[in-house]
């Protein structure tokens, strides 16, 4: 069906965002249109002033609105840790548990010999840039646990070895709350490999 | 719903939608199917792991308007040893794409068992996966390929001519992949420089070896295994085949590069520089028209 060129212009744009699919598009376009004026005027304010305010923080790469991030400018967090992370929401999943005190840095993706994304497509040669620099003791990797994310990990620990920074893996092992008889061979594996002295 | 099953490797899954992945998997058929997997990325789902890239699972599978999906899984072999180290993720890696690409969606019976094969031979040994072991596993497979395929080199006669390529006192020639196949030595010198790739008698030899029928037995794995091959020959059967590879497919693998970037050789290359060029050229690539593959 055609819709008028305005409508098909917002149900194209809406089906290019992640998980959105046509039809999701088109339900998403005519909610919009059914609401009051104002409450899309407010939607696309939030967008624009989001995309114009919100960049990269100088130092690790997460978004932020100033040039240095909350908690890269925050003297109480302990500058001789760095997590590397694949993306911004990780850095909320893991503030989220309160019981990290270092400092991030964001990789906005992996590296992934599949999807051919190399080391040059990531922020490594920022975190080189603040290893060199010094004063980390620990990198800590936090990328998924997936092969992009090993990949990246694996990498890391080869290009940062010649600095003389301790780095370490986020452990790996089974879910929470979960019976060991359900898990799949690969958790069993690592959680194995990963066992450690009680 | 119409559900069906497979025994499958899985080549390809990446991140889709909110928590899903988008999975390409190889039936032991050699058919290709591509499915979704809902709520994959979720650290609890069920289907989690047997989703992930490398393993080899049994699945059952929804069949969808436009895309399929996977509703149940089972790892029958979850191929650890491939994520453990960087050499063998790119290997691996390599191998899954090509395979990709020679798959489609009717039945390639050997292709399957091939790749399954592949992956045990880069999965086996201790320590990181050494280079001339990776690239004897990576030709037999690159030939497997082809072979399954129907894509054999023309490794007897030279392919302008028709003469012996080599032997009765005439010198080697070379491999010229728009022909696929040997050139002799007169036929190489007429037909100019860079458009012939060298290949010497024991480069020659190894590749019949390679491309040898059924009757020769075994895997080209097992063919090759005893194989004394001098580091100039590995050289020059990697380059024809390669250049065959890129012929047929029309395509440069984008997992190719990374053979490289996560290697032993690379890294060395690295404690030099900042390691950070984008994925470089790495071993010789097939001299296709810089299409991707899909
Ligand atoms: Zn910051
Ligand atoms: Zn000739």
């Amino acid at each position: 069906m055609a819709f008028p060129g305005p409508i098909a212009r917002l149900i194209e744009e809406l089906n290019r965002l992640p998980g959105v699919g046509p039809k999701s598009a088109q339900r998403l376009a005519f909610h919009l249109l059914g609401r009051p004026a104002e409450e899309a005027r407010r939607l696309a304010e939030a967008i624009l002033a989001a995309r114009e305010r919100v960049r990269r923080c100088e130092v690790c790469c997460d978004w932020t609105d100033a040039p240095v991030c909350r908690v890269c400018s925050d003297p109480r967090r302990d500058a001789t840790k760095i997590c590397v992370v694949e993306s911004p929401k990780d850095v909320a999943a893991l503030e989220r548990t309160g019981r990290y005190d270092g400092l991030y840095h964001v990789l906005h993706g992996a590296i992934s010999p599949l999807s051919g994304v190399g080391p040059g497509d990531v922020t490594i040669g920022r975190l080189l840039e603040r290893l060199r620099a010094g004063g980390v003791q620990e990198l800590i990797l936090a990328t998924d646990p997936d092969v992009d994310g090993e990949a990246t990990a694996l990498y890391l620990k080869d290009v940062v070895a010649p600095l003389g920074v301790r780095v370490t893996r986020l452990a790996r092992g089974l879910p929470e709350g979960g019976d060991l008889d359900f898990a799949d061979e690969l958790t069993i594996a690592r959680a194995l490999e990963g066992r450690r002295e009680l | 719903m119409a559900t069906y099953k497979a025994e499958a490797l899985v080549l390809d899954s990446r991140p889709f939608g909110e928590a899903d992945r988008l999975v390409a998997l190889l039936a032991m058929d050699g058919r290709r199917i591509r499915a979704v997997a809902r709520g994959a990325r979720r650290p609890e789902s069920r289907l989690a792991a047997a989703v992930q890239p490398f393993v080899l699972g049994r699945y059952l599978l929804w069949r969808g308007r436009s895309l399929d999906g996977v509703s149940q899984a089972e790892i029958v072999e979850p191929f650890v040893r491939l994520r453990a180290d960087g050499p063998r993720i790119a290997a691996a890696s390599y191998v899954a794409e090509l395979a990709l690409a020679f798959a489609g969606d009717d039945e390639s019976p050997g292709l399957g068992p091939l790749v399954c094969l592949a992956f045990r031979e880069l999965a086996s040994g201790d320590g990181e996966l050494p280079a001339e072991r990776r690239d004897r596993v990576l030709c037999a497979t690159e030939a497997g390929l082809l072979s399954a395929a129907g894509y054999r080199p023309n490794l007897e006669a030279c392919v302008v001519c028709g003469r012996a390529p080599a032997g009765e006192g005439r010198p080697a020639g070379g491999f010229l992949p728009s022909e696929g196949g040997v050139v002799c030595a007169d036929c190489q010198a007429r037909a100019g420089e860079g458009t012939v790739l060298a290949l010497g008698g024991e480069a020659l030899a190894v590749l019949r070896r390679l491309f040898a029928g059924e009757e020769a037995g075994a895997s080209p794995f097992a063919r090759l295994a005893r194989l004394r091959i001098s580091p100039r020959a590995q050289a020059e059967v990697e380059a024809a085949l390669r250049a065959h590879l890129g012929y047929v497919l029309q395509a440069t693998p984008k997992s190719a590069a990374f053979l490289d970037i996560l290697s032993a050789s690379g890294k060395a290359r690295r404690e030099g520089g900042d390691g950070l060029g984008r994925a470089r050229e790495g071993r010789p690539r097939p001299p296709a028209d810089g299409r991707e593959l899909p």
